[in-house]
């Protein structure tokens, strides 16, 4: 008895310093990436992996400076790749914490699905890093550049992604899973933000570039970019990616500027609320969105008097046109230019009418989704002037002032 | 049994042969005219003023009267001795048995009888404040060793004609006092019957504290104490109160509290004293420590090693940055810190005060400074183990603390081996474990399992005081009503 407890004991003890437990790795023996990079060259995967604690940012932070290092591999596909770089890196790679996976425009263009599979297999990826593509741009070059602000440059890029997306609505922080989801559902496309350097990469990864108080080389958020089933087939500008977001409820706050007397007057919105309806009027298909919204004022540079409630509700007038106009141009160009039903319109149709999506649901994008009618009613209502009654011209001289 | 002999002589040989000739048996003869008298006492454990200055001037007073009277001797020395104990006994075991307590032993001359008084000497530290369980507020006063002093301080305290104190004997050689004490008309019945028949079989052969008994009152095998003990009489008077039982234990002030359950070690008697919303933060922290104590070296190890996607990236990114480094795998790492610990807190137990500050200088500096910047452990790691111990150390009970400490190891040893799932291993362990032990019959995690709705206004928190009107169902079913009264608006 007293034997059998003790070889009971002695195991027990001796597990604590077996390493082989499944799962079992020490931390200082993993290379955290934040950021995954995948570019494309002769025909070969490259991929870039951001290591965030490396020895040298140790030493780099008690300076409050960042150092990370980028790893390159190169490899027939992205699993290969990656073990090319194992055998650079003197630790395991790993991915639980992955923060941000750029991606290269041309991969994008062209085989998205081919890259996707590893990241969504892998049981350690938590699949709720944020995805981007690099415009103009090597993707692993997004990686090396490094940010005054933030330690790591993925974190950089995945918090501005956030902060965007909340705030301005011209980007957006669509995470992996989103992104799967929007690709694997039927009659919905997905879209990505973009990102872009300005300035030269050579001194971007540098620590010079973070002396500077104001850097040469930056990153800065794009537009948003349209997808075709899995295939990147252009980018929208700044006021139709605002209303995509808005349409696709990705935004808490947008903005837009009304033309009033040969100025513009900004606009701040939020509390946002949509309404999409599908429906089928011989064999028409026919959508009606609607958009309920607060607006403050942001910004106002003509004579207008404030104080007056028709100059108001005209205002609101011209406010609700000019977002209605947008909805309406928005959605004309993803019909007619891109072909791509980015907003899930599709989707309704397959949710409410089931039978008549699965006839059409190969020709839906390219075909259908073109003849598509839209109606558009938008109901704004214009809240607050901000903390000045007036115009300050008016609150200068009076209400006489023309 | 030995019958007391007529001489006098005589019976101070057998007593003198019975201890030995110890040192501290005196004996001395008075004489008056044909009257003898002997007197027999421990110079230990007697009073030398009581007597010298009141017995045997009241012995002498009393012999002389009766030689002018010529009345029994004996008799008169019975009826009229100034003492407010005195006994008569016949046998050697009996006398004996009196000497050792303090009595003194009158022998007169041709009979085979003697007369004990009682002349004990004080042999106790008086009433003083309570240094196992302070509180802010409330009554300042501890038990002390003499076991009369506190049942006053109980009885002082509830002047209640049914507060009963029974008294047994335990131990074959100390012959310890044990008083059980109770309210006849709260206390279960039943359980106090039992609890007298399982202190009356114990067989040993000295019991020197109260701890003695525990292990004799509840055989299950477990680290989790089922019995509590405390010093302070304000506590115990709750206790008798709510419809517990007191067990007071001769020369130790801890007096153990029976039946005790689980919840027991989250209250204390002192949360009655104060405001309901302050009382319930402190029971907050108080479950918190619980879990923080069990739960955080296992959830770090799990975490780090085999989790740690379940931590933000910033918070895991200076982690491992921290890491870096550290020779030894992370449980190894907790386990060094938190041994260390414990030895410290064991020193600090068992050295007198005065070296304290010897072993807080080496604890600060090896345990918080120098194992760091020597690179053995990490600061993260020093963090946790500190966090752990100072939120173990919440519940003034020393056994839950211990049992708390034993549970922790089981904990890190669980998730050293598998993770996440190893600590939920452990925790379906402990709560399966604690399930299954009960005191006398009632469930240890009672009123949560079984869960008694009613109860739960004084479970894990209290509600309003003036709400809480019927005492612990599972205690007692009679006389139930505790409060009545309502609030007047």
């Amino acid at each position: 008895m007293k034997k059998k407890l003790f070889l009971v004991l002695f195991f027990s003890l001796f597990a604590l310093f077996v390493t082989g437990c499944y799962n079992y790795h020490e931390l200082e023996n993993l290379a955290i990436v934040t950021g995954l990079s995948i570019d494309k060259k002769d025909n070969q995967y490259v991929i870039g992996v951001l290591v965030a604690n490396s020895k040298k940012q140790e030493a780099s932070s008690k300076e409050g400076q960042s150092q990370t290092i980028v790893y390159e591999g190169h490899g027939n596909s992205v699993m290969e790749a990656f073990y090319n770089i194992d055998l650079e890196s003197p630790k395991q790679l790993y991915i639980g914490h992955l923060a941000v996976v750029v991606i290269d425009e041309n991969i994008a263009k062209n085989e998205i699905e081919k890259i996707s599979d590893i990241l969504i297999r892998s049981p350690e990826s938590r699949k709720n890093f944020y995805i981007v593509i690099a415009r103009d741009a090597k993707a692993a070059d997004v990686l090396k550049i490094t940010s005054p602000l933030e330690s790591y440059p993925s974190q950089n890029v995945s918090m501005n992604l956030k902060n965007t997306s909340t705030y301005q609505g011209i980007s957006t922080d669509i995470t992996y899973s989103e992104f799967i989801a929007s690709m694997l559902t039927p009659g919905i496309n997905p879209t990505l933000p973009t990102i872009k350097i300005s300035g030269s990469v050579k001194d971007g990864e540098k620590q010079q570039n973070l002396e500077s108080s104001s850097p040469e080389t930056k990153l800065h958020l794009d537009t948003l970019a349209i997808f075709r089933d899995t295939n990147l087939v252009g980018y929208v500008n700044e006021e139709e990616s605002r209303i995509i977001n808005i349409l696709n409820r990705r935004t808490a706050y947008s903005l837009t500027s009304v033309k009033y007397k040969d100025n513009n007057i900004v606009f701040h919105l939020s509390n946002f609320s949509i309404k999409r309806k599908a429906t089928l009027e011989n064999n028409q298909p026919i959508i009606d969105v609607s958009l309920k919204a607060t607006a403050a004022i942001n910004e106002i540079n003509t004579n207008a008097d404030l104080s007056d409630p028709d100059t108001i509700t005209k205002i609101n007038q011209l406010l609700e046109n000019k977002i209605k106009n947008d909805i309406l141009d928005t959605i004309h160009t993803t019909q007619n230019e891109f072909q791509s039903d980015i907003f899930g319109f599709g989707n309704l149709f397959y949710q409410k009418y089931p039978k008549y999506f699965s006839d059409i649901e190969l020709d839906w994008d390219k075909k259908v989704y073109a003849t598509v009618k839209i109606n558009a009613d938008v109901n704004i209502d214009l809240e607050t002037k901000g903390s000045l009654e007036q115009t300050i011209r008016r609150e200068m001289y009076g209400k006489t002032t023309k | 049994m030995k019958k007391i002999e007529k001489s006098i002589d005589k019976v101070f040989l057998t007593v003198q042969k019975m201890n030995g000739k110890s040192s501290d048996i005196k004996t001395r003869k008075i004489m008056q005219d044909e009257s003898q008298i002997g007197i027999l006492f421990l110079q230990s454990v007697s009073s030398d003023d009581k007597i010298s200055d009141i017995l045997i001037h009241s012995i002498m007073e009393i012999m002389e009267s009766s030689h002018l009277t010529g009345k029994n001797l004996l008799q008169e020395l019975y009826n009229h001795l100034y003492n407010g104990t005195i006994k008569e006994i016949t046998t050697y075991q009996d006398l004996f048995y009196h000497l050792v307590n303090g009595f003194t032993a009158i022998l007169v001359e041709g009979e085979n009888k003697a007369i004990v008084v009682e002349t004990k000497s004080t042999l106790d530290r008086g009433i003083q404040e309570s240094n196992t369980e302070t509180s802010l507020r409330g009554p300042k006063d501890s038990f002390t060793e003499n076991i009369v002093v506190n049942l006053g301080l109980i009885r002082k305290r509830i002047k209640d004609p049914n507060l009963y104190f029974e008294e047994l004997f335990v131990g074959r050689r100390t012959k310890t006092k044990i008083n059980l004490a109770y309210l006849s008309d709260v206390a279960d019945q039943e359980r106090v019957e039992k609890l007298k028949k399982r202190l009356q079989e114990i067989d040993i052969d000295g019991v020197l504290d109260s701890g003695n008994l525990r292990s004799f009152l509840n055989p299950q095998k477990s680290a989790f104490p089922k019995i509590m003990s405390t010093e302070r009489p304000d506590f115990v008077c709750g206790y008798l109160l709510e419809g517990k039982i007191a067990i007071l234990v001769e020369n130790t002030p801890f007096v153990l509290i029976f039946p005790t359950l689980f919840i027991d070690f989250i209250h204390t008697p002192g949360d009655y004293y104060q405001k309901t919303k302050n009382v319930n933060f402190s029971r907050f922290l108080r479950i918190l420590g619980f879990f923080v104590t069990l739960l955080v070296p296992a959830a770090y190890v799990a975490i780090m090693t085999y989790n740690p996607e379940m931590i933000p990236d910033k918070l895991f990114i200076s982690v491992a940055i921290q890491r870096e480094g550290v020779p030894f795998p992370t449980a190894i790492e907790i386990l060094m810190l938190g041994i260390t610990f414990e030895l410290l807190r064991e020193c600090d137990l068992r050295m007198p005060s005065k070296m304290g500050t010897a072993i807080s200088v080496v604890g600060g500096l090896v345990l918080g400074d120098a194992a760091v910047n020597a690179g053995i452990v990490s600061p993260f790691a020093v963090i946790i183990v500190a966090m752990t111990s100072v939120a173990g150390l919440l519940f003034t009970d020393i056994d839950m603390v211990n049992a708390l400490r034993w549970w922790r190891l089981i904990f890190i040893f669980f998730a050293s081996i598998c993770g996440m799932i190893g600590v939920v291993i452990a925790s379906i362990m402990l709560i399966t474990h604690l399930s299954t032990l009960e005191t006398f019959g009632i469930p240890y995690l009672t009123p949560f399992a079984p869960f008694y709705l009613k109860e739960q206004n004084d479970a894990l928190f209290l509600t309003e005081k003036s709400k809480i009107k019927n005492r612990p169902r599972y205690l007692s079913s009679k006389n139930k009503k505790r409060l009545n009264w309502e609030v007047k608006k």
